[in-house]
């Protein structure tokens, strides 16, 4: 049965207090060919003021929607070579679509 | 004239008088008795008055009933021009399925700091614009306005990660939030985590919004499936 009571020893909620945010990842998306170049800028907390770490990947969809291609190409502001990735994909290009985070920003 | 005669005469005469005087007294006895008789009457029509009016105030005394409507009416004149103010204090409690009208125009309020508690069976409606207090990240962390080199203004989104330790890895949800709507995430997925070697790991969707995404059974998963559905984490607001 629903009831309405007010407690007499409630302590009032402050005001603006929100709880706090943890372990999130900002994800920033730029086309680049076929697919997307996503830079994810991970925190901890949500008092951080930089990301805890950068990082930067380019991913193309497949045909099955479950399944995509993900190509690893900057890990905090540094371009990640590797060898598995085809000659075709200009990986230069593509690490110049990621977008880091500016901890010089207000 | 003789002696003998004159007596006669003032006997005559006497007797005369006499006779007068006592019809006379007979007529003043009979005016007195009149006047006698007409004041005890006076007195006895005023004796009686008096006795009628006491009776009548007497009656009022041992009769109840006229004291009774007194006393009611002296009660319902004072209740008729009595100013009563009352503060009532107390638990309201509703049959179970009532439902509350309110009149047009009227606005239920409560007290800052006040906690509406509701029973956990019950279920809430929500007409019109409702603000959750959920979390985000800030202005700061967001930098709404930071560009790619090549000056590319991206799609902002942001996800939050809650990871609970399973077997040998990780079940991982992410609630996926696109702005500006941030009160609820557009996109959940609940997947399977294990490392696989360093810098390495294998991932397997498990759920996406609440849904399981089972295998093929022909596939071996090195985890329970349903023991690690049952700990994805999914936004409840």
């Amino acid at each position: 049965m629903p009831s309405i009571s007010v407690p007499q020893n409630s302590t009032p909620r402050t005001k603006g207090i929100v709880p706090t945010l943890t372990n999130f990842t900002i994800f920033k998306s730029v086309p680049f060919e076929k697919g997307v170049v996503q830079t994810g800028w991970k925190f901890l907390t949500g008092a951080q003021r930089s990301p805890t770490t950068q990082y930067c990947y380019y991913q193309e969809a497949g045909d099955n929607p479950d399944v995509s291609v993900r190509i690893d190409i900057g890990l905090d502001e540094k371009i990640q070579q590797s060898k598995s990735i085809s000659k075709s994909f200009d990986i230069a290009a593509a690490f110049s679509k990621c977008v880091w985070f500016r901890k010089g920003a207000p | 004239m003789t002696g003998s005669s004159d007596y006669g005469d003032i006997e005559s005469f006497a007797s005369i008088i006499n006779g007068r005087l006592a019809a006379e007294a007979r007529v003043s006895k009979g005016v007195a008795f009149g006047w006698m008789c007409g004041g005890w009457a006076i007195a006895a029509c005023l004796f009686g008055i008096g006795m009628a009016a006491a009776l009548y105030g007497y009656s009022f005394v041992i009769s109840s009933r006229p004291a009774a409507e007194q006393i009611a009416s002296a009660i319902r004149d004072a209740f008729a021009r009595a100013e009563l103010k009352t503060d009532v204090t107390g638990k309201v409690s509703l049959a179970p399925g009532s439902e509350l009208t309110l009149a047009p125009n009227q606005i239920v309020k409560l007290n800052e700091g006040a906690v509406v508690r509701l029973d956990p069976n019950s279920s809430v409606r929500v007409i019109g614009d409702l603000k959750v207090d959920v979390p985000q990240p800030s202005k700061q962390q967001l930098q709404l306005d930071a560009t790619s080199v090549g000056k590319e203004l991206p799609v902002t989104q942001y996800t939050v990660f809650k990871t609970v330790i399973f077997g040998g890895g990780y079940v991982v949800t992410g609630w996926n939030f696109e702005l500006p709507d941030t009160a609820h995430p557009v996109y959940q997925r609940c997947y399977y985590e294990q490392n696989v070697d360093q810098g390495l790991a294998a991932t397997q969707t498990i759920a996406v919004d609440g849904s399981p995404r089972p295998v093929s059974s022909l596939a071996k998963l090195p985890f329970d499936f349903d023991g690690a559905l049952a700990n994805c984490t999914w936004f409840s607001g």
